[in-house]
């Protein structure tokens, strides 16, 4: 139901280190999103289900926006962490394919890749599901255009900065 | 049932929309216009500050919706709250680009639909701020109408 744990499913093949954080982004907060793991150029999120974020409320399944800003975020998480915090990131694209519609009533996970990296772009690919990572219900690529202003700020913070200082 | 009347019921039936704060207007000319207030809320990057990128793509998916939703209901014929409720369109894929930053202010979008067909429709949506001239968000979306 929707006051269920997140619990994030077990990639296979894999290896993911645990956190559990909201995000600080305010639109993040604002979709309830939660930074449950990471690990090589690689960040996890969840959202719990909740009936603000439904697109059509006959059907009670999570809006397809919701699901774009969650592999936004997530894959700008995951440049910030294959850069090692050194840059700010913009998103320059993306595109979603639902492939799927999310199950109603359901909370959503997502995890995203930096599959490419170079001096000035982050190339990414995501996919969000409901439990089942092998059935995604929509998959992401597009590309993030590193330090794209002179600070840095610090999306990601301590838990994923705390095993590279060690 | 007039335009105004079936895309504030699409609107209604779509909770997410009302909690990002859209809003659309009908223009003298039937153009439809859609709104979204400056809200902090809404925003990724705080320092600059930047709107998020899923906002920004939330609100152009929704215009895309409400103008494809509009132009379906006006092939079909649809004279009904219920049916235009049951007519939201479902996106296939969305391509978004970002253009410029977004920054603290309400943003504007249209939506131009390429090709309405019987399988699937085509839509071209933009994004503005305080000026119509520089877009500040694309996005291309494929949908399909639910099954009925």
């Amino acid at each position: 139901m929707s006051d269920s744990d997140l619990v994030f499913p077990t990639l296979p093949d894999i290896d993911i280190t645990p956190v559990l954080r909201d995000s600080r982004s305010p639109m993040g907060q604002n979709i309830g999103l939660v930074y449950m793991g990471f690990g090589d150029k690689r960040i996890c999120t969840g959202l719990k289900w909740h009936e603000s974020l439904v697109g059509n409320a006959e059907t009670d399944v999570l809006h397809g926006g919701v699901v774009t800003a969650m592999i936004d975020e997530t894959a700008g998480g995951a440049s910030v962490l294959a850069t090692e915090h050194k840059f700010s990131v913009a998103t320059i694209d993306l595109r979603v394919d639902y492939m799927r519609p999310a199950a109603p009533r359901q909370n959503l996970y997502c995890t995203a890749h930096i599959y490419r990296l170079t001096e000035r772009i982050a190339f990414f690919n995501a996919e969000a599901f409901n439990d089942d990572p092998s059935k995604p219900i929509a998959v992401g690529t597009g590309t993030f255009m590193l330090a794209a202003n002179d600070s840095v700020p610090d999306i990601l913070g301590s838990p994923f900065k705390a095993q590279e200082d060690g | 049932m007039g335009d105004l009347d079936l895309i504030d019921n699409v609107l209604a039936a779509m909770p997410y929309a009302s909690k990002l704060g859209v809003t659309a207007q009908l223009d003298d000319d039937g153009r439809l216009v859609c709104s979204m207030p400056f809200d902090e809320h809404h925003i990724g990057n705080q320092q600059l500050p930047a709107l998020h990128g899923g906002s920004l793509a939330s609100f152009l998916e929704i215009t895309a919706i409400l103008q494809l939703a509009r132009e379906q209901a006006a092939i079909q014929q649809v004279d009904s709250i219920e049916a235009g409720r049951a007519a939201i369109p479902l996106p296939v894929n969305v391509t978004v680009q970002y253009l410029r930053s977004a920054r603290a202010l309400a943003c504007h979008a249209e939506a131009r639909v390429l090709k309405v067909g019987r399988r699937t429709s085509t839509v071209f949506c933009q994004l503005w701020q305080d000026d119509e001239t520089k877009p500040v968000t694309s996005m291309t979306g494929v949908f399909i109408q639910p099954k009925s």
